[in-house]
C-alpha cells in the first residue's frame, strides 16, 4: 500500500489521475471500478483475444479511456457496462493492431520472453470451442462471450452492446449454429 | 441449456481462469499515452513511416514503411497520378479539451504528396457509453465522401450521415447532414455511395416487432428525395459489405445463420422490390477462412470482376501460427482466377491473423484498391502495397476503430 492507502497496483493509475486537475471524482470512481471490477475485465478481453499479455493491454487502454472521458459519461451508474463495451471495442482494435505488430514478430518474440509459451495457446490447444469462437464473426463473437463467459442476460447484453434484444437472440443462435458445425465437421 | 452450451461455457470458463490476481499485470501509468506493447515498440516506427512516407514529386505516387533493421522493399513501379484518385479521405475520431469533448474530422489529402488539402469537424454524437466509431465510403467521381457516424445506446441506434463535397482542387469542402432518416431499431453494416454520388446503398437489420424476429436487407436512399427502396428478407441471414456494381446494381456479402452457405451476391436495382435473396444472384465469393468468416470482396464496377484476398493460415491443434494471404481478381461470372495482386505471408499465433487481410476501398475506376494486409495499409500498385503518403499519422500506428480511410 502506499501513503494514501491504495493498493500499490493502483498507484500508477492514481498518481496519472490526481496529475489531472478537477479530475478528483473521476480519479475515485475509476479507482473503484478498477478495484472490483479489473480481473473480471481481463478475463473477458482474454476469452475474446486469446493471449493475457494483450488482454491486459486491452484493459489498460480501458481505463485510460474511463479517466478521460469520465465527464462524458452520462449515467456514472452505468460504468460496468461501460467499461465492458470499452473493452469489447478495444478487443476490435487488437484486430487491426496486431496485424502491424506481427510484421515485426522476431524482435518483438525476443523482446517479450517469447521463449515462455503462452498458458492462453497452451489453453486453445485443448479449447476447440474457445478457438473456433474466435473466429467467429465479431458480433456472434461478443455475444457468446457476454451470455456464456460472462452471464449476462439478454437484457444486460442489450445494455451492453448497443443492439436490440432481437439482434442479441439472432446473433447468438447464429453463432452457436457456426460452432455446432464446427463440432460437426471435426467429429 | 444443451451440451454445446455447457461445452462452450467450461471452455471459456478455463481459458479466463489463466487470468489469475496475482499473474496479471497491474495498471502502468497512464502518461504519457500508452500503447500495446507491440503497438509502442511499433510507435516510432509509425512516426518515422509518417515523416518519411515517400511523397513523390508530383507525377509519381509511391512510398514505402521504413523500419529500421528491416530490409527496405523495392520501390515500386512509378504510377502517374492521373491513373489513380486525386484526393483520399481520412475520417477520425480523438479526443480536444484535455479529454473532455470527443470530436470526429474528415481530412482531405492529396494521394500524391499526403498533403492536408482541407479539412471539417463533423458534429459529433455524444458517445454516452455506447459503441462509437466513423465509417466511410467513397463515391466514384472522386470528388464526393460520405462518412457515417454511429453512437449506439443501450435502446437504441442514432447514425448520422454527412456528405463532403470536395472542390476540383480537394482544397475547399462542403459539409452536408444528409437527411437520412435510419430507424432507431436499425442496425447499419455499412453504406455505399453510388458512382454518381446521388443514392446510398446500406446493409442493415432491425427488429421486426415480434420476438426472436429479425429481418435484414438492402436500403437504397436517393439523397435527392429521400425517397427509400428496402430488399428485405425474412431469410435466417444477413447483408454486410455492400458496394455499387455500376450504377444500377448492388454486391453484397450474404452470411446465413448457420455459417454454412456465406457467399456474394449481385442485387440489380432495375428490379421492383422483393425478398433480397429471389431478386439477388449469386456471384464468385471468395473461400471462407474460417468459420463464419469470408473476406471482404468488392466488385469492380463494371461487374466483371471481383476483388478479394485469400488468407490461408497454418494451424496446428487448432491453434494459427501464421497464416498467407493473396489479394487476387476473380471472373464475377466464374470464380476463376483472372490475376493474383499481391501476395503476403505473416507468423503469429492469433486466430485474428485470417481475418487482417483486406480490400477496403477500389477508387473511382475500380484499378486501385486500397487495402489493409498483414499490417500494412496502402494503395495497391504493381504488386506492392505503397503506403499512403500523409498516413499512417503520427498520433497513429495504422488504421483503428476511430479511423476510416477512403478514396
Amino acid at each position: 500500500m502506499d501513503r494514501s492507502g491504495e493498493p500499490d497496483d493502483l498507484a500508477p493509475l492514481t498518481s496519472a489521475l490526481r496529475r489531472g486537475e478537477g479530475r478528483a471524482d473521476a480519479g475515485v470512481s475509476v479507482a473503484e471500478l478498477f478495484r472490483a471490477h479489473h480481473l473480471e475485465l481481463v478475463r473477458l478481453a482474454l476469452v475474446m483475444v486469446g493471449d493475457v499479455a494483450t488482454a491486459e493491454d486491452v484493459v489498460q487502454d480501458c481505463f485510460e479511456r474511463l479517466h478521460r472521458r469520465w465527464n462524458v459519461i452520462r449515467e456514472p451508474g452505468r460504468a460496468l457496462a461501460y467499461a465492458r463495451s470499452s473493452v469489447l471495442n478495444g478487443c476490435r482494435s487488437v484486430h487491426r493492431r496486431s496485424a502491424i505488430s506481427r510484421r515485426y514478430g522476431p524482435k518483438l518474440a525476443q523482446a517479450a520472453d517469447a521463449s515462455v509459451p503462452d498458458a492462453a495457446s497452451a489453453m486453445a490447444d485443448r479449447g476447440q470451442l474457445a478457438a473456433a469462437l474466435r473466429q467467429l464473426p465479431r458480433r456472434q463473437r461478443e455475444v457468446l462471450v457476454l451470455r456464456y463467459y460472462a452471464d449476462l442476460s439478454v437484457a444486460e447484453i442489450v445494455e451492453t452492446l448497443g443492439i436490440s434484444a432481437g439482434s442479441v437472440r439472432a446473433y447468438m443462435s447464429r453463432g452457436l449454429a457456426a460452432l455446432a458445425a464446427v463440432i460437426g465437421e471435426e467429429k | 441449456m444443451t451440451a454445446l452450451e455447457d461445452r462452450l461455457r467450461n471452455e471459456l470458463s478455463e481459458l479466463a481462469a489463466l487470468a489469475q490476481p496475482e499473474s496479471i499485470r497491474p495498471l502502468r501509468d497512464s502518461a504519457p499515452r500508452r500503447r500495446s506493447v507491440r503497438a509502442r515498440f511499433l510507435a516510432p516506427v509509425a512516426a518515422m513511416a509518417a515523416v518519411a512516407a515517400v511523397a513523390i514529386a508530383s507525377a509519381v505516387i509511391a512510398s514505402k514503411l521504413p523500419h529500421p533493421g528491416a530490409p527496405v522493399p523495392s520501390a515500386p513501379e512509378m504510377v502517374h497520378t492521373n491513373t489513380v484518385p486525386r484526393f483520399y479521405v481520412l475520417a477520425e475520431q480523438s479526443f480536444v479539451d484535455g479529454g473532455r469533448t470527443m470530436v470526429t474530422k474528415a481530412a482531405v489529402h492529396s494521394s500524391a504528396t499526403g498533403d492536408t488539402l482541407s479539412q471539417a469537424t463533423l458534429p459529433t454524437l455524444l458517445s454516452n457509453g455506447g459503441y462509437y466509431s466513423p465509417s466511410i465510403t467513397a463515391a466514384a467521381n472522386d470528388r464526393t465522401f460520405v462518412v457515417m457516424e454511429t453512437n449506439l445506446t443501450s435502446s437504441n441506434s442514432i447514425v448520422w450521415l454527412f456528405r463532403l463535397q470536395l472542390s476540383a482542387s480537394g482544397r475547399s469542402i462542403k459539409v452536408t447532414r444528409l437527411p437520412v432518416h435510419v430507424p432507431s431499431t436499425m442496425a447499419i453494416d455499412n453504406v455505399a455511395l453510388s458512382p454518381d454520388g446521388s443514392r446510398l446503398a446500406m446493409t442493415t437489420q432491425w427488429d421486426c416487432g415480434q420476438s426472436r424476429c429479425q429481418d435484414a436487407g438492402i436500403r437504397v436512399v436517393n439523397l435527392a428525395t429521400g425517397a427509400v427502396t428496402t430488399w428485405s428478407t425474412h431469410a435466417n441471414g444477413a447483408p454486410f459489405n455492400g458496394s455499387w456494381v455500376g450504377a444500377n446494381a448492388v454486391a453484397f456479402e450474404w452470411q446465413p445463420n448457420t455459417g454454412r452457405g456465406t457467399g456474394y451476391r449481385v442485387l440489380p436495382l432495375s428490379k421492383a422490390p422483393a425478398d433480397l435473396l429471389t431478386a439477388s444472384q449469386p456471384i464468385a465469393s471468395p473461400r471462407a477462412v474460417s468459420t463464419g468468416y469470408v473476406p471482404a470482396a468488392l466488385v469492380t464496377p463494371d461487374g466483371k470482376n471481383v476483388i478479394t484476398s485469400e488468407v490461408v493460415p497454418f494451424t496446428h491443434l487448432f491453434v494459427v501460427h501464421g497464416a498467407t494471404a493473396r489479394i487476387v481478381e476473380l471472373n464475377a461470372r466464374t470464380g476463376r482466377l483472372e490475376r493474383v495482386l499481391y501476395t503476403a505471408s505473416a507468423n503469429g499465433q492469433s486466430d485474428m491473423l485470417v481475418q487482417s487481410c483486406n480490400v477496403l476501398s477500389l477508387g473511382p475506376d475500380g484499378q486501385h484498391p486500397l487495402v489493409d494486409c498483414f499490417s500494412k495499409l496502402g494503395a495497391l500498385v504493381n504488386g506492392q502495397i505503397v503506403s499512403m503518403p500523409g498516413f499512417p499519422s503520427a498520433s497513429s500506428s495504422g488504421i483503428s476503430g476511430q479511423q476510416a480511410i477512403a478514396w
